[in-house]
């Protein structure tokens, strides 16, 4: 099963993403903040991150960064998830590492063509 | 014509042009030709009273004379050498040290009554150049130079004694009042000058102050524009949140409701779902507008199929057209090819349009109308929507693009809306460089043409289509432009999917699904014949089950990938079992998860468009 590792501050968000994925047959853990998140994506190895942008102390910017940065979690592909629907944040969210960027509220259908996309690419890029 | 106004003109007359220019120059000027005018006049009695006086006036009171009245010469010679202004007076400054020297020399020495014209030296000096250094020290010198040449020659010498000082009463009555006379009206002048100066002044300090409010408006009504975006991009945000909740659990409920088969709360929490859209959208239109406005819209320019975009309209806004018993016409006899403009926004005036008129027409007609125009040596594009609805008055129309306008309010109470959609549209479409125009008769309907630039003929490189994108074009192969999408008038090219699959229910569901959404689904239960179907029907992909008796999913994949007439055919494997990593490099694309529904229809097909921007050249793994 696919493993989903959501990381997202507010609680409804995380109930109702979280909820609406498992019926679609993921596996889904969840972080609460930016350090948990990033420990918890080297703890579980998920298949694939789904990172809010705009946490708390550590942002979902720097979040993604420190996954990047570590050799065991740098595969693992980060979409970005944020509410703020400016060409900056997306940016932002691309610079920091994020395969793909999608606005909050999740239109599902959408959000899990980016993750089958993100999750065959990263599937390519082990094969190479 | 009065006296003042006469001497006005004769002293610019006699003012040199080249020296009226500069404001501070010509008032100097004026004062050297009005003190040359008058002064022998005020000085005159004086050599008049010697030659009375004295009983031997030769031949000093001529030489005092002719100093005096000498002055007058400078006006002509003024007249004839304009540019000779600075020599001419200090020739004349000197010319009046020498007459006020010469006649206190020659009557009464240092104690002479005619020392006092003295005092008009610096008076007109600093008058005639300014007060600068070389003026203050000309003068200085002359009056350093003058006294205590008068006083050496008082220790020294004597003065020759022409008329006693004790009978030159008279002589120092005259002075007096010639020096006071002169020295009154330039006071007069120059009291004139500092009050105009003052004036001045004061209006600079006047303007200054204007300035500074208007910049203090300025800046603040760019803070408060700057407030009103930031306000606007965390209101969005702070709107975004609690609707990620809404629409998010109202699907949960509604999936639950459908597999209960709970027919009331399916059609409420439809409700639910789509007020909620509503908002999201009118929340959207808000950004945008505030976007524009801020100047940070970003359009994603690029190649745009029109052909394809009005078969997309077709498709979709179909039901919305319909929503008031209105039929919907499409007339597009041409096919239309590529233009430059962001697709998505492109598209979203386009179905503003239409869901307009959709709201203004009932029982009626709407017609999309395309076309390619040609206005002054450009080519255009343009879309129209035309209805047969309520119509719109000329002043209605004029207000139609501002934000948040509606027709009129009662229009807005009974028809709904934010008044957003018009104005973004407009925006949207200024942006790509086109506009959108209006035609509207009260109770006839109306007809907005969105019109967009094209470039000349075959100048866009067609988009790649997502099946070629392991082909290596050459760019030869690209600038081949024009692959129309062919279609009947008003009928939609529906996107193409080969679905294999033994399980005869699944083919059911999966075909329902896929033309539920829109597509062209072929479905097939022999393995065998997979290849050949997708050898001709050329599909946009395929969607493949891994468990087939007889015939493994990965040997279907694997021909499909060795055969060149299929290979760039995108391949999604459906599955039960989680076999991603095995598909992908098996050369699939990904895969779906069994068992199907409607929103993994969506994903797979939105997966297959992501892979589309963002992969990279794909890697095909046989074997």
């Amino acid at each position: 099963m696919t493993l989903v590792l959501i990381i997202e501050d507010n609680p409804i968000n995380r109930d109702v993403l979280g909820r609406r994925l498992e019926r679609r047959g993921y596996a889904i853990r969840f972080a609460e903040d930016g350090p948990s998140g990033v420990i918890a994506a080297g703890v579980l190895m998920p298949d694939v991150i789904l990172m809010d942008m705009g946490l708390g102390e550590m942002d979902g910017g720097e979040a993604t960064r420190q996954i990047k940065a570590d050799p065991r979690t740098a595969h693992i592909p980060v979409i970005a998830l944020t509410a703020s629907a400016f060409e900056t944040d997306k940016q932002k969210a691309l610079a920091a590492g994020c395969i793909d960027f999608d606005t909050k509220p999740v239109d599902l259908a959408r959000l899990l063509g980016k993750m089958e996309a993100a999750l065959a690419s990263a599937v390519r890029q082990a094969a190479v | 014509m009065n006296i003042v106004a006469r001497l006005q003109s004769l002293t610019d007359w006699l003012t040199p042009d080249h020296l009226k220019g500069d404001l501070h120059t010509r008032k100097r000027v004026q004062m050297f030709v009005i003190s040359h005018l008058f002064g022998p006049f005020i000085a005159a009695p004086i050599p008049i009273f010697l030659s009375f006086a004295d009983p031997n006036p030769l031949p000093h009171v001529p030489i005092l004379a002719a100093s005096i009245f000498g002055f007058w010469l400078f006006l002509p010679l003024l007249k004839m050498f304009p540019r000779a202004y600075v020599p001419m007076a200090l020739v004349s400054v000197l010319n009046l040290t020498f007459a006020v020297l010469w006649g206190s020399f020659n009557y009464g020495g240092t104690s002479s009554p005619f020392l006092m014209w003295f005092v008009l030296t610096p008076l007109l000096a600093f008058m005639y150049f300014g007060s600068n250094w070389s003026t203050r020290l000309f003068v200085g010198a002359q009056i350093v130079l003058g006294i205590g040449a008068f006083y050496g020659f008082y220790l020294l010498a004597s003065f020759p004694v022409h008329i006693p000082v004790e009978d030159m009463v008279v002589a120092g009555v005259l002075s007096a009042l010639g020096t006071t006379t002169y020295v009154f009206v330039m006071a007069v002048y120059y009291a004139n000058v500092v009050d105009n100066q003052s004036e001045l002044v004061q209006e600079i300090t006047r303007h200054q102050d204007t300035l500074k409010m208007l910049t203090d408006a300025k800046d603040e009504a760019e803070r408060a524009n700057g407030a009103k975006s930031d306000f606007l991009a965390k209101m969005s945000h702070e709107l975004r949140t609690p609707l990620n909740a809404v629409l998010g659990y109202s699907e949960i409920l509604l999936e639950d409701a459908e597999l209960d088969g709970r027919g009331e709360q399916i059609a409420d929490l439809q409700k639910i779902s789509a007020a909620g859209k509503h908002l999201l959208a009118m929340v959207n239109d808000i950004l945008d507008i505030s976007k524009i406005e801020a100047g940070k819209m970003t359009l994603n320019i690029e190649p745009v199929d029109l052909d394809a975009l009005v078969a997309e309209v077709d498709a979709t806004a179909r039901p919305l057209a319909a929503k008031n018993a209105n039929s919907f016409i499409i007339d597009s006899p041409e096919t239309l090819g590529l233009i430059e403009a962001d697709a998505t926004k492109l598209r979203q005036a386009v179905f503003n349009l239409i869901s307009n008129a959709a709201k203004f027409t009932h029982n009626g007609r709407i017609t999309m109308s395309t076309r390619k125009l040609r206005i002054a040596n450009q080519n255009w594009v343009e879309i129209a929507i035309s209805d047969t609805g309520i119509g719109i008055s000329k002043e209605q129309q004029q207000a139609l693009f501002s934000n948040f306008t509606q027709a009129n309010s009662k229009i807005a109470a009974t028809y709904g809306g934010t008044g957003l959609g018009l104005a973004l549209s407009q925006n949207i479409c200024k942006l790509m460089g086109g506009n959108i125009s209006i035609e509207s008769e009260l109770g006839h309907g109306s007809r907005f043409a969105i019109r967009l630039p094209m470039p000349d003929e075959a100048v866009i490189e067609a988009p790649v289509p997502a099946q070629q994108s392991t082909l290596q074009l050459t760019p030869a192969m690209r600038t081949v432009v024009a692959h129309p999408v062919v279609h009947a008038r008003g009928e939609a090219p529906r996107k193409r999917f080969l679905i294999v699959d033994d399980d005869r229910p699944f083919l059911e569901l999966a075909e329902r699904l896929f033309r539920k959404e829109g597509y062209d689904p072929i479905v097939t239960d022999a393995p065998q014949s997979a290849l050949q179907l997708a050898r001709t029907m050329q599909p946009a992909a395929i969607f493949l089950d891994i468990m087939m008796p007889g015939f493994d999913g990965w040997d279907v994949l694997a021909a499909l990938k060795m055969d060149p007439a299929t290979s760039h055919i995108p391949v999604l494997m459906i599955s039960i079992l989680d076999e991603r990593a095995r598909a992908i490099q098996a050369g699939a694309d990904g895969v779906v998860p069994k068992p199907l529904d409607s929103s993994k229809v969506r994903a797979a097909v939105a997966a297959l468009q992501s892979a589309k921007v963002a992969r990279p050249e794909r890697r095909v793994v046989n074997g």
